[in-house]
């Protein structure tokens, strides 16, 4: 079961998102893939973790992160720890680095889409670090 | 009596809330573009007026700052999503002229390729 961690920064956007892939359009896919989201919480992390054990928990547990993060350079950032840590078969990390546009439709709806396409690619895009929507 | 203002702080990710994992920067992409309080926090129901305050006045103290590595991470973004794009197949951009109905249809066709290459995989 593909299970999508939700970043804290990112939390209102993906319930736009879970809503559409629960809508009668696009729920077979939902249902099919088994497609999950989790929030923080919910996966079992502390909302206030940092981005390198967030990061490390979705690897161990063969889980995609789903982010805005804007963080690049620090020690500890999400990018430093994607350098560092990420090999060949490591699962990416969803960005969406504009994350005001998931309110509208259009945009939306290519976000959506895009998604379901790389849960149907899962083994086809490890290794590739962060995979930005759509 | 301690005091319960919100601080910002600074443990390896840029400044942050104290306590929680959203940062500045976070917020501060929202701040930018002119979004008020309530849309913020429509993105990030966990936030609280009183950390979003918080957020406002390191703002107020570091603008420029913050605007020059908002602008890094916007180019840093837009390199990595047009290297992405430059890769083709699956890491093309979603074309934007598609109609919901289009979509689905594409989308069905490659998953039923993917539940036919399943099905082949557990009868070989």
């Amino acid at each position: 079961m593909p299970v999508i961690v939700i970043d804290a920064n990112i939390e209102g956007q993906c319930s736009c998102i879970w809503m559409r892939l629960q809508s009668d359009v696009w729920r077979e896919f939902t249902t099919a893939l088994d497609v999950t989201f989790q929030t923080l919480a919910e996966a079992g992390l502390d909302p206030a973790s940092s981005d390198d054990v967030i990061w490390r928990f979705c690897q161990a547990n063969g889980h995609f992160l789903l982010t805005s993060n804007r963080n690049q350079e620090a020690e500890d950032s999400l990018e430093t720890t994607i350098r560092r840590e990420g090999t060949a078969t490591s699962l990416p990390v969803f960005t969406l680095p504009n994350p005001d546009n998931v309110y509208q439709s259009d945009f939306l709806e290519r976000v959506v889409e895009k998604l379901f396409d790389y849960v149907l690619n899962a083994d086809n895009i490890r290794g590739t670090g962060r995979l930005y929507l759509p | 009596m301690p005091s319960t203002k919100p601080r910002i702080i600074d443990i390896g990710r840029g400044p942050q809330i104290e306590g929680h994992r959203i940062t500045v920067m976070d917020v501060f992409y929202y701040i930018h573009r002119g979004y008020d309080f309530e849309f913020i926090h429509e993105a990030m129901p966990s936030l609280t007026r009183e950390q979003f305050d918080a957020v406002v006045e390191y703002v107020n103290e570091h603008r420029d700052e913050l605007v020059e590595e908002d602008r890094r991470v916007e180019t840093f973004h837009q390199r990595g999503t047009e290297a992405q794009h430059a890769r083709g197949g699956i890491f093309t951009e979603t074309e934007k002229s598609l109609t919901t109905e289009e979509r689905v249809a594409r989308l069905k066709k490659k998953l039923e390729q993917h539940q036919a290459g399943k099905k082949r995989c557990r009868s070989s």
